[in-house]
């Protein structure tokens, strides 16, 4: 797939997972990587340059099996932006399977 | 390359960076590691999947640089963040992909060179046989009868030109033996390249 674009979906990816709730970086790698292919060294730097832009806020928290993890926290500047994209997304998503279904129907006649 | 060489590497690289911010760096990587391994994943696995720790770092570096160039839009800040992007991208292409071509080039016309030798006994009798002019003064048979050599000699000077295309055969077909493995590690060397290229792409979050 086109890097670029991965990338954008990536960013809108964990934007969302974050927004569902507190989360750690492995979690982020481990949910991501379960639906889609993705290079997981690219996730540690997205979520430090999504928290340098303000998207979210850090924390540690102790946890049960080592030492303690760096949990990640939207922001309300994350939020709107996720809803942002997440349109932009929706809009990107129905426009391409539209034509998809066109070019399908007209194969068939 | 083990979990402490990596560790060694990539803060060796973080070095333009503030001590708190490389620290904060390397200790989120420690905690990749070790959730990694918890979910049964070997040191060099883990190491597989988060790439070269200079390529982590040039992302770290130009995503700081980056952020710092939008926060103050100075001249200073806006120019180490161009560099910085470039030398994630561009620098490779221009500075790399130059002796490439040269490299390729040179391999290519030593190719050239050793096929021809290896084909001189052929293009010799062609010449030969057709009659071909090979200078000014027409074809080598032309040539000969002008220094009034006894047949007997024009003779033994053709059979000599036939002995040294023998020679260039020899040396053509050594040649290209040389060639092939010459050409066989620049092209392994070449796709290394480009893996590294591609991986540099994939590595950087925003441009």
């Amino acid at each position: 797939m086109n890097v670029q674009f991965k990338k954008g979906v990536l960013e809108l990816c964990v934007l969302a997972l974050v927004a569902q709730r507190d989360r750690y970086g492995y979690e982020l790698v481990e949910r991501i990587s379960r639906q889609i292919e993705i290079a997981e060294g690219t996730v540690y730097p997205l979520l430090r340059r999504l928290t340098d832009e303000g998207y979210f806020e850090t924390y540690l928290k102790e946890s049960t099996e080592g030492p303690p993890r760096k949990y990640y926290r939207i922001t309300a500047h994350g939020r709107s932006t996720l809803n942002t994209l997440r349109h932009e997304w929706q809009q990107f998503a129905t426009g391409v399977s539209t034509l998809l279904n066109e070019g399908s129907t007209h194969d068939e006649k | 390359m083990t979990r402490n060489e990596f560790f060694a590497q990539l803060a060796h690289a973080l070095q333009q960076l503030t001590e708190s911010e490389r620290n904060d760096i390397l200790r989120d990587y420690q905690e990749y590691f070790i959730d990694a391994q918890q979910a049964g994943r070997s040191d060099a696995e883990i190491i597989a999947t988060l790439g070269q720790p200079a390529q982590i770092a040039k992302q770290l570096t130009a995503n700081r640089h980056l952020a710092a160039a939008k926060q103050q839009l100075s001249v200073g800040s806006f120019l180490k963040a161009t560099l910085a992007v470039i030398s994630l991208t561009i620098f490779n292409v221009g500075f790399v992909l130059g002796p490439l071509i040269t490299i390729a080039g040179s391999i290519l016309a030593l190719w050239v060179v050793c096929i021809t030798l290896v084909l001189s006994p052929a293009i010799y009798g062609i010449v030969l046989l057709f009659q071909i002019p090979v200078t000014n003064a027409g074809d080598i048979y032309t040539i000969l009868s002008t220094y009034e050599f006894t047949p007997s000699v024009q003779q033994a000077f053709l059979q000599l030109g036939g002995f040294l295309t023998l020679i260039a055969v020899g040396c053509g077909i050594l040649g290209c033996i040389i060639l092939y493995y010459l050409s066989r590690l620049f092209i392994s060397i070449f796709i290394k390249y480009m893996q590294f290229n591609v991986s540099v792409l994939q590595g950087s979050t925003q441009l």
